[in-house]
């Protein structure tokens, strides 16, 4: 399934966030806002990454993967994006 | 000891140009091939930038756009959507060497920025500076500001409105809903002001851009060198813009 979220969490920007979900595993994700991060690079990398990572080590992961790639993110936070990105699968089920 | 840096005034070009010579000039910094560079420029026709991460179809409605002959470009920087209309647009870049530099994101946002706060002042405008990016009067924004590092340097870019045309800017912007759009439009009027509302007067662009001038050079000590582009940097310019800046796959690439 695919699901979008939209949301402005605490300490965050605005994100929205597009993700391919196969059963527990988000197979791919897109998170677009106004938010900076450095380097814009890093993150590409991060958002490649979190393929393959499971619904429930969302947060961690992100986290994690920032760190290994070095990104400084402003006006974006793993709570924030994970927060967002549980808005996207509430609202697909609740449109079924 | 004042810090030698090239000032540029480039009048006003399309968005896919001016974002071209900000990646040139940014290229030339690195390689040492130009000095630091501060910029004052506008644009024509009027344009809607986003920023790096923000998806196009998402905030913009691209077939507005075109319809009213308003440019659509993406950013190098990160940030959010900016509508080009009457406001002076200035840039900055300065390699990491520089002693303006400043290793943490913040700490340079907030020295570059005491430029535009201390031309402000010579205005007459009391501005403060709002982590992360943004500069305030009395809450309410009057410049937005966003940065990357690349290439072993800083360019900032930022914009400071003369005047703010939301009806306009909500038009050619993506919002949920008309009901929606309704509430953004009294929301973004009471949250960000122009020079025009702020002195309650016509506030032109070249007075703005002295102004700044004056600041920058207070704020960072900067000792101006004016020239132009170099002839080199205007053809990589249009290179960089034909090849990225006008090219559908990077503006659409997200």
């Amino acid at each position: 399934m695919v699901v979008h979220g939209v949301g402005k969490p605490a300490d965050c920007k605005l994100l929205r966030i597009t993700a391919e979900i196969e059963g527990d595993l988000i197979r791919r994700i897109a998170i677009h806002g106004d938010f900076f991060a450095f380097p814009e690079e890093g993150f590409e990398r991060v958002e490649a990454r979190l393929g393959g990572t499971p619904m429930g080590q969302f947060e961690e992961r992100f986290a994690a993967l920032m760190a290994e790639e070095a990104v400084e993110g402003y006006g974006i936070t793993a709570s924030g994006v994970a927060e967002v990105l549980s808005i996207g699968v509430k609202n697909h089920g609740s449109s079924l | 000891m004042a810090h030698p840096c090239r000032l540029l005034e480039t009048g006003f070009n399309t968005g896919a140009f001016n974002m071209a010579l900000d990646q040139t000039v940014l290229e030339g910094v690195a390689s040492a091939t130009v000095l630091p560079t501060i910029r004052f420029y506008g644009w024509k026709p009027w344009a809607v930038s986003i920023g790096y991460f923000q998806g196009l179809e998402e905030e913009v409605d691209t077939q507005a756009c075109s319809r009213r002959g308003i440019d659509v470009v993406r950013r190098i920087t990160g940030g959010g959507a900016v509508f080009h209309q009457a406001e002076v647009t200035y840039s900055i870049i300065i390699p990491e060497t520089h002693p303006l530099y400043r290793r943490k994101v913040l700490d340079s946002y907030e020295l570059i920025c005491q430029g535009i706060i201390d031309g402000l002042k010579g205005m007459g405008v009391s501005a403060q500076f709002a982590p992360i990016n943004d500069i305030v009067v009395d809450n309410r924004k009057v410049s937005g500001n966003a940065q990357t590092r690349k290439l072993g340097c800083i360019l900032q870019h930022g914009t400071i409105l003369l005047d703010v045309d939301v009806e306009l800017m909500f038009s050619l912007l993506r919002v949920p809903s008309e009901k929606a759009k309704g509430k953004l439009i009294e929301d973004v009027k009471s949250r960000v002001r122009g020079l025009k509302q702020l002195l309650g007067r016509e506030v032109s662009f070249d007075e703005t851009v002295e102004a700044l001038k004056r600041g920058f050079q207070s704020a960072l000590d900067l000792d101006y060198q004016t020239g132009d582009p170099l002839p080199e940097e205007l053809k990589r310019a249009s290179v960089v813009a034909q090849e990225r800046f006008a090219n559908p796959e990077w503006n659409q690439r997200r």
